[in-house]
């Protein structure tokens, strides 16, 4: 009879922990947001804009690419990173998600790490090819803008969750560490 | 989790959420009718202002219409009397609620036959928190349509009663556009990850493993056939 009730256990541990996601996720959204006039120099100019200028300029040799805090330029267009551009809403998910599922702390900070590099690097991708379609296809910004990054983003995270948060490799690891 | 479960866990998410976001923006009414009847009861309960409220598909765009029902006086003294209003909103993000939550329904490693007997939840799931994000679009536009533009056109008596109504309005609209803000943010896709994990969190009648453990080597242990 052990298993069905380690199984409605960890199930309890599941439900308890979305919930516990959610509200920690709102917490840090509500944090970001009210401190994002401090953080947006930071967040916006140096992590994405100036790495995604870059890559453009790598991707793009023929066009003059240039860039200031919060946007990137060419002559014909200009794409400004805003609020919600910079990856900050699905890192906080991250964030809150490795800090309420069960697991070893070092593999909280693992987590982490490697979950921070992943959307760091997804969002440069975003930025990067958001940029290529409106300078090719203009028509298709707003769906992919709107519609498939913002649901890649999240899915990408989500994903990244389930499998970081995966109970038998955690409980194998929480055993390799006692 | 193994490069393989990885892999198949990415490529039925990819596959789920390609097929799913082509059906929706192909018929997008079909996906919306369900939303609409929940979205014009949660704005019924949930907004003081708002009744009589109904909610419909046309196309991508979702129409509301109902009574706006502030309680405030005109200058002469007269109660302010009811008026018809009708908003629009894209569908959108909407649809794109229903996207996410089944590509995340479709993540973890687990038997198809689990799985298509979870997807009732996550369709449920999607219904709520597309209502849930279309109600609170609706309060928003609505309320901002009443109090910047409608009630500041009108001769309003300035008594002790409407000044207090019109701060309680104040601050039914800040919260309304807190919770926007929050969907925006990322929460509504947020809310739709969470409804399509949910389904896992519900006890199921086999041994089988939880939601986000991935179906590996079996942990049953071997019967001996040929014992003696």
């Amino acid at each position: 009879m052990t298993g069905p009730v380690v199984n409605k256990a960890r199930r309890g541990v599941f439900l308890r922990s979305l919930v516990c996601w959610l509200l920690l996720y709102a917490v840090l959204l509500t944090i970001y947001n009210g401190t994002y006039h401090l953080t947006r120099e930071v967040l916006i100019g140096k992590v994405q804009v100036a790495p995604a200028s870059f890559l453009l300029s790598w991707t793009l040799p023929d066009v003059d690419i240039r860039y200031d805090a919060a946007s990137i330029q060419t002559p014909a267009l200009v794409l400004q990173i805003l609020r919600g551009c910079d990856g900050v809403e699905v890192w906080a998910m991250l964030v809150a998600a490795m800090l309420v599922f069960p697991m070893p702390w070092r593999r909280r900070w693992q987590g982490l790490v490697w979950g921070t590099l992943l959307l760091l690097v997804a969002n440069l991708a975003r930025i990067v090819s958001l940029f290529h379609i409106a300078l090719t296809r203009m028509d298709w910004f707003d769906i992919a803008h709107g519609v498939i990054w913002q649901g890649v983003m999240v899915l990408l995270t989500g994903a990244f969750v389930l499998g970081w948060t995966n109970p038998r490799r955690v409980s194998a690891e929480r055993e390799a560490f006692s | 989790m193994t490069t393989r479960s990885a892999a198949g866990m990415l490529t039925r998410m990819c596959a789920v959420f390609a097929v799913v976001a082509w059906c929706v923006y192909a018929f997008p009414s079909a996906w919306l009718w369900p939303v609409t009847g929940p979205t014009a009861w949660l704005v019924e309960i949930g907004c003081p202002y708002l009744t009589d409220m109904s909610v419909e598909a046309d196309g991508i765009t979702v129409v509301a219409r109902g009574d706006i029902a502030v309680s405030l006086s005109l200058s002469g003294g007269e109660p302010l009397p009811r008026v018809p209003g009708v908003w629009h909103k894209h569908g959108e993000q909407t649809l794109s609620i229903f996207a996410v939550v089944f590509a995340i329904w479709a993540a973890p490693t687990i038997s198809w036959r689990r799985r298509v007997a979870l997807a009732p939840v996550a369709m449920l799931g999607a219904v709520l928190v597309a209502a849930f994000v279309l109600s609170i679009e609706i309060q928003w536009a609505a309320l901002k349509m009443i109090g910047y533009e409608w009630l500041a056109g009108l001769p309003l008596a300035r008594t002790a009663d409407n000044w207090k109504y019109f701060g309680q309005m104040e601050q039914w609209f800040r919260v309304i556009s807190w919770i926007r803000a929050f969907h925006d943010g990322g929460g509504r896709l947020f809310l739709a990850l969470l409804a399509g994990l949910i389904g896992y969190a519900i006890p199921w009648r086999t041994h089988g493993t939880p939601a986000i453990e991935p179906r590996g080597p079996s942990t049953a242990a071997a019967q001996p056939i040929h014992a003696t």
